[in-house]
């Protein structure tokens, strides 16, 4: 009890009297802590935002994009279909807004609510004559709202609404599953570039050309919806219906493809954790390594007066272990916090992602690696501490400068001011090689950085900005 | 711990330390004999660099010997392991510094109680301890002061009062009055006065004569080398400060 009251006291004394750079160790461990607590949390989490929409939609379970007639008898036969709305006809068409040109994917619609796959209007209203509506991330994208007009293969047509669905990827993940491509590349436009807007079925069917000739969207209905990914793979299998050009896809690719940058971006989140550890490391041993030649003075105080090399090291070790600590639970706030801002649902879908699971696990896997960190960066100075002699430490001698003749002759021909840093910098071999690591961690993390910066980007945009700014 | 006064509670046998090797050896101490009696202050003098501090530091377990023996207690510390002696040291051994060493975030009742919370004792028992120690040094009211708000010569209190937190056999001061004033350096002697009228071991290295003289032995070093040793009888003699010269 005694010694533990010493060996806390001793530890948060010295933190308080070092705040700055106790503040510093905080800051390091506390970004790598907030990074994994964030890449754990994200797990799981990308799917409510989905379901929300698919719910408030009354999304299909398997959309079939693509059919080349609006004949589609042996779909709506097979076994386990209880329902479905279409075959709406959609048409591809090219779409200039605001200076923009995209492709767009117009589904015809009728003016009355479909028992599946009615898009939730989220400003203005459903379709009309001479009115389209558009998939809100694709609105979002082009800079249109409601009274605006765009043009589809040269015809004028009034923005009425903006609505989201559950039943097609959001903007720019539209052709993730697959679309006509031609048209795009023809007009030089990236096909990723493609958006999905609702309109008459007679409008729709107006804008065909011979070029782009119609197609068709079948939605279905399940009687066991968690099995359509089985029902597609089912259905593609049977030799009978392999006259059959469609493209099926299950609601569960859908949400896949939904949730896809935040995917990548809970991948980014580790390997960014794995930089961030590795960076909290050499740069605790590098701030613990100056930390413990200042203590040199502390320790022999502390042998001298009956302390073993054990409490010695317990002494220095809880600092670090408390600073940990602390940077992890700083870390997992910080996380949580943060999370909705990576999980945000996106234009093209409602609701809001589900709180982040900060799980027993999570909260462990986080103090246990602050912790492991911590002791691996401070256990080489902490045990060169404790078993330093004690007269040495009282005397705080300094430790001799390890001379390399290679380095001496070296730098006799440079000049004065090299000449001091690099016989400097080589009597603490170690020191220099973790501030060179940590240096490198750091150029490593911005280059990944402004690397997944470009990728969201081309992911998000189909190109290397967002459609606005072009 | 008790030693019944007269047996020897320190013993070197032909002790050696040396530094270096080849032409740069540095023979720091060198085949010193030595017996300290319980309840005996014992002063070590010499000019600087002679050896005093390292056969201190031999004598009570901070440093290790190239040759010899060194016995504390009845019980040979020289080969001890290092934990071993570390806990020697803390109930044994009370170490008073030039330079205080206090812990520098620590209050002065904190740094009297370190080694009692050290011994495993509870904090209370050791809040009571560092209490009655403060309150015999007389600070007792800067106890909750931290170093820095202490005079030079109350700071080397403090470090005494901790030396003898733990009761221990043998008090090893090294220079204790060497960055003191006058005034200060009297409040110290009077302090070793008092430990040595209740019979407590005492080991002063010093190059000043005048300390030395209020020791019942006082042995010279050159060298790392004994040179010779003599009888005094000022520490017990209740004339302490005119005899140092200290007071007038």
């Amino acid at each position: 009890m005694g010694k533990a009251l010493l060996v806390c006291r001793l530890a948060g004394r010295d933190i308080r009297r070092r705040a700055a750079e106790s503040f510093l160790l905080l800051l390091v461990i506390g970004a790598a802590a907030t990074t994994l607590s964030l890449a754990l949390s994200l797990h799981g989490v990308t799917g409510h935002p989905y379901e929300q929409t698919r719910e408030a939609t009354v999304g299909p379970d398997v959309v079939v994009n693509d059919l080349s007639s609006p004949q589609a008898k042996s779909l709506l036969d097979a076994p386990g279909v209880t329902g479905h709305s279409g075959p709406y006809p959609v048409a591809v068409a090219i779409l200039r807004a605001r200076g923009i040109t995209v492709v767009a994917q117009a589904e015809g619609r009728d003016q009355a609510p479909a028992p599946l796959d009615r898009p939730k209007v989220t400003d203005g209203s459903w379709v009309r004559n001479d009115g389209v509506v558009v998939e809100r991330s694709f609105a979002d994208a082009l800079g249109v709202g409601v009274g605006d007009r765009v043009t589809l293969n040269g015809r004028s047509f009034r923005v009425v609404g903006t609505a989201v669905t559950a039943a097609s990827p959001e903007f720019p993940q539209l052709c993730q599953l697959g679309c006509f491509g031609g048209l795009a590349y023809r007009s030089g436009v990236s096909p990723r570039d493609t958006g999905l807007v609702w309109l008459t079925v007679t409008e729709a069917r107006s804008l065909a050309t011979s070029a782009t000739p119609l197609t068709y969207t079948l939605n279905l209905k399940l009687k066991e919806p968690a099995a359509a990914p089985a029902f597609v793979t089912a259905y593609e299998d049977q030799p009978s219906n392999a006259n059959i050009s469609a493209n099926m896809n299950p609601w569960q690719s859908i949400r896949n493809v939904d949730g896809l940058l935040v995917a990548d971006g809970q991948t980014v989140l580790l390997v960014g954790t794995w930089l961030l550890a590795l960076l909290a490391i050499a740069s605790l041993a590098v701030l613990a390594g100056g930390r413990m030649a200042d203590q040199s003075r502390r320790v022999g105080l502390l042998k001298a007066v009956g302390g073993t090399p054990r409490v010695v090291a317990a002494v220095l070790l809880a600092e670090y272990l408390a600073l940990a600590l602390i940077a992890a639970a700083t870390g997992l706030v910080a996380g949580r916090l943060a999370t909705p801002l990576l999980t945000g649902p996106g234009a093209g879908l409602i609701g809001t992602p589900g709180a982040a699971s900060l799980s027993a696990t999570t909260v462990e896997l986080v103090v246990a690696s602050s912790l492991a960190a911590a002791l691996l960066a401070t256990l080489v100075s902490t045990i060169r501490a404790a078993r330093t002699s004690t007269v040495r430490a009282l005397t705080d001698s300094a430790r001799l400068p390890r001379r390399r003749r290679s380095v001496v002759a070296f730098s006799a021909r440079l000049p004065v001011p090299l000449l001091l840093g690099l016989r400097l910098a080589a009597r603490r071999p170690r020191r220099l090689l973790l501030s060179a690591a940590s240096i490198a961690i750091t150029v490593t993390m911005l280059v990944a950085v402004l690397a997944f910066h470009t990728t969201a980007g081309l992911k998000r945009y189909g190109g290397t900005s967002g459609l606005r700014d072009r | 711990m008790s030693v019944t006064k007269h047996t020897s509670v320190f013993r070197a046998v032909q002790l050696r330390k040396e530094y270096g090797k080849g032409e740069g050896l540095v023979r720091a101490v060198d085949d010193f004999n030595l017996d300290v009696a319980a309840g005996e202050t014992l002063a070590v003098t010499g000019p600087s660099g002679c050896g005093k501090s390292t056969l201190l530091h031999l004598l009570g377990g901070l440093d290790r010997p190239t040759g010899g023996e060194v016995w504390l207690g009845g019980r040979r510390i020289d080969q001890m392991s290092e934990r071993a002696l570390a806990r020697m040291r803390r109930y044994s051994v009370g170490f008073v510094f030039q330079a205080f060493h206090l812990m520098d975030e620590l209050t002065a009742v904190e740094n009297v109680e370190l080694p009692v919370l050290l011994a495993g004792r509870s904090p209370r028992a050791a809040r009571r301890r560092a209490s009655e120690l403060l309150e015999q040094i007389g600070l007792a009211d800067r106890a909750r002061h931290l170093p820095s708000a202490l005079s030079g010569g109350q700071r080397q209190r403090v470090a005494i009062a901790r030396a003898l937190s733990n009761e221990p056999l043998v008090v090893l001061a090294d220079e204790p009055t060497g960055n003191l004033d006058s005034s200060a350096t009297m409040d110290v002697l009077r302090l070793f006065d008092n430990l040595h009228s209740v019979g407590q071991t005492l080991v002063v290295a010093t190059h000043d004569p005048r300390i030395a003289a209020t020791a019942d032995r006082m042995i010279s070093m050159r060298d790392g080398a004994f040179v010779d040793e003599t009888r005094l009888a000022g520490g017990t003699s209740g004339r302490l400060a005119a005899l140092v010269g200290l007071e007038g």
